[in-house]
């Protein structure tokens, strides 16, 4: 899995070395809808053996997203680049004398290739679409009171609670690019994302504190995402 | 079809709800009011689902016991602490406003007739890595020391390895007992209760399920033919219920002090002979001045003594030898007053005399005589690893229920978390299958 990833971290560097014809970069700012369903599972059966839950540790239900992106030949009806990804969760629950919190940062490293059905230069606002394979990560981290819960595998070592999940992901995105200026698009975007998490070590047991459920800790990761995706352009032909 | 199969079940999963599982609306019948019998009532409460607690004992808590009139403080019996910072058990603790201390004992060694300063080094090399050299060959812990070479002389020490599994090296699986053990999710630091476990057992829990608790109840047959299952007690009277929920030791399911009708599958059976179950015996002596380190570990009569006020508030001078397997079968045997002189005898031989001049009274408490509980908490025997543990978990015919530390196939048998952990998952099983 490891190999994998490097390989595929430097494909992405190879994509960015490429001579380019124009540059584009571009952010967007993201709602998203997401569904991680044994990870949600592992939540549900954590908050019913703990009636004692003031307020139930909450699922995996939404987040905000950053994006950036980097294409080359914007304005072709194929333009390819590097796109990177990140959120952020905070999970809370509740209970007297305990406060809980599990922190999910995901990073996704996508290959990022737009698809227009007419070269940029001819019509200028038009629709896109996006293919986005990828390498998917996911960080998980457990708080106790604000505190990292490190156990204590060895009178000299200390284990932090917390898993590294690895997974390969396909984005499929379509919007609408307006134009402002030859510098400035505006589009607004819907992209589903699906990233079956392969290797999620320990995920469970940061999610639960268990590891006996018969829980998987390899997940499946279901994004929906709307949001407004702002450009600039600067054509080296121009 | 590919690409729906790809998506589907996963986003239909994620759209049901534990709530929906909860279908059930019979009553249940929980075997024992244990650490898994009390969490699983406080489920069921919760849940408000109707169940009852057969209790065999006249009292409330089974392998967690305390005893409060012997010193100046409250003293557990039984389970006296948690593992890990990191558990269900370690949450519950924290919400019942429990105080907690990470035990960290100063240890003496006595070597056949001498105390040395630390373990030898190359008992400590083998114990550390017996699971990975026991892996090809299912020795027990004195075969193992045998054949990888750890001192005659270091015996001693492995009676009290063993002794941490509930049991004597000539019973216990060097490959299975470490390898379970190693998958525990909790961390390993053992945590010792400032009050005492069964306090925080009784703030948290018996408060809420007690008035469903039927004490003095002895489940002697289960028919489980109808729909309606019917439990009879020793006095022969029957308690109905829809499902039963059993978490009595495992050397209680063994001995057949329950009947089945029908028989329990032949699976099942197997399993109560594959998982072992020890004597044991805690004996507490009180004396006028402390003499003795915070732990001893090593003794032929005793394999391991520990300075029972450590952490604790108390004013008093408390010792504890704790006897496992064979050490204790041996002390069972003997009087009160003869098990209380032979251990006196062995300090007296370590520290000269200075144990029985200081003498000033004693408690023994036999785990192994008491009918309902009949020893220390399970262990793997050679031969028999997850799979038993895996047998006895399994529900019979969506009608019978096993939890109970014995059943827990995660590294956290034999602990006080093993039995919640255990608990919520036949719960949740219970509810699950409707």
């Amino acid at each position: 899995m490891a190999k994998l990833l490097i390989k595929s971290m430097l494909l992405l560097l190879c994509m960015m070395a490429l001579p380019a014809q124009a540059q584009h970069y571009g952010g967007s700012l993201a709602y998203g809808r997401v569904s991680i369903p044994q990870w949600n599972r592992a939540i549900e059966v954590y908050n019913f053996s703990r009636p004692y839950l003031l307020e139930p540790l909450e699922t995996y239900s939404s987040n905000i997203h950053l994006q950036g992106y980097w294409l080359q030949r914007p304005y072709e009806k194929v333009s390819l680049g590097p796109m990177i990804n990140y959120t952020r969760n905070c999970l809370n629950g509740k209970a007297p004398n305990l406060r809980v919190d599990v922190h999910v940062q995901r990073l996704e490293l996508d290959a990022l290739v737009r698809l227009r059905k007419v070269a940029f230069k001819k019509e200028l606002n038009s629709f896109f679409m996006d293919l986005s394979p990828g390498i998917h990560l996911a960080y998980l981290t457990r708080r106790h009171n604000g505190k990292a819960i490190f156990t204590v595998s060895d009178e000299a070592i200390l284990k932090r609670v917390r898993s590294l999940g690895i997974g390969i992901g396909l984005g499929f995105k379509i919007g609408y690019s307006l134009y402002f200026s030859r510098q400035l698009l505006v589009s607004p975007f819907a992209l589903i994302k699906y990233t079956p998490l392969m290797y999620a070590k320990n995920s469970i047991n940061v999610l639960n504190q268990l590891t006996m459920d018969g829980l998987r800790d390899h997940s499946m990761v279901y994004d929906f995402r709307v949001g407004i995706e702002v450009s600039f352009c600067w054509a080296v032909e121009d | 079809m590919s690409l729906l199969g790809l998506f589907l079940p996963g986003v239909l999963a994620s759209c049901q709800k534990i709530d929906d599982w909860t279908e059930f609306d019979g009553k249940v019948l929980i075997i024992g009011a244990g650490a898994a019998g009390l969490y699983a009532g406080y489920l069921l409460s919760e849940k408000g689902i109707d169940f009852q607690i057969l209790e065999a004992s006249n009292h409330i808590g089974g392998r967690i016991e305390q005893l409060k009139d012997f010193a100046d403080f409250a003293i557990d019996l039984g389970a006296n602490g948690l593992y890990g910072n990191y558990s269900l058990a370690s949450d519950l603790a924290h919400t019942a406003g429990a105080k907690l201390v990470q035990e960290s004992r100063k240890r003496s060694y006595w070597q056949k007739d001498h105390f040395i300063p630390e373990l030898p080094f190359e008992f400590i090399f083998h114990f550390d890595t017996m699971a990975e050299e026991a892996i090809d060959d299912d020795l027990t812990y004195s075969a193992y020391f045998d054949e990888y070479g750890s001192e005659e002389e270091n015996e001693f020490f492995h009676h009290y390895a063993a002794a941490q599994a509930g049991t004597s090296p000539g019973r216990v699986s060097a490959k299975w007992e470490p390898l379970i053990k190693s998958k525990k999710s909790s961390g390993n630091g053992k945590h010792i209760f400032k009050k005492s476990c069964y306090d925080f057992l009784d703030k948290l829990l018996v408060s809420k399920v007690s008035s469903q608790v039927s004490l003095n109840t002895i489940a002697t047959h289960i028919n489980y033919q109808e729909n309606t299952i019917k439990v009879t007690d020793a006095s022969g009277t029957i308690h109905e219920a829809q499902k039963v929920l059993l978490t009595v030791p495992i050397s209680v399911l063994r001995e057949g002090a329950i009947e089945f009708t029908p028989s329990l599958p032949s699976q099942k059976l197997s399993a109560f002979n594959k998982i072992g179950m020890d004597a044991c015996i805690h004996v507490l002596l009180k004396f006028s001045a402390p003499f003795y380190p915070e732990q001893i570990i090593g003794g032929t009569t005793c394999a391991q003594y520990f300075d029972t006020t450590y952490g604790k508030e108390a004013s008093n001078h408390v010792l504890s030898a704790v006897c496992m397997g064979v050490q204790a079968e041996k002390l069972s045997g003997l009087s009160e007053t003869e098990i209380v002189d032979a251990i006196i005898a062995e300090l007296d031989e370590m520290f000269e005399g200075v144990a029985s001049s200081r003498f000033q009274g004693a408690h023994v408490k036999n785990w192994w005589n008491m009918p309902h509980i009949q020893g220390a908490f399970s262990f793997c025997k050679p031969g028999h690893g997850e799979d038993a543990r895996l047998d006895l978990a399994e529900s019979v015919a969506n009608k019978l229920y096993f939890a109970g530390e014995a059943s827990h196939c995660n590294g956290h048998h034999g602990t006080v978390q093993g039995a919640f952990e255990t608990a919520y998952r036949e719960v949740l099983k219970l509810v699950s299958d409707g």
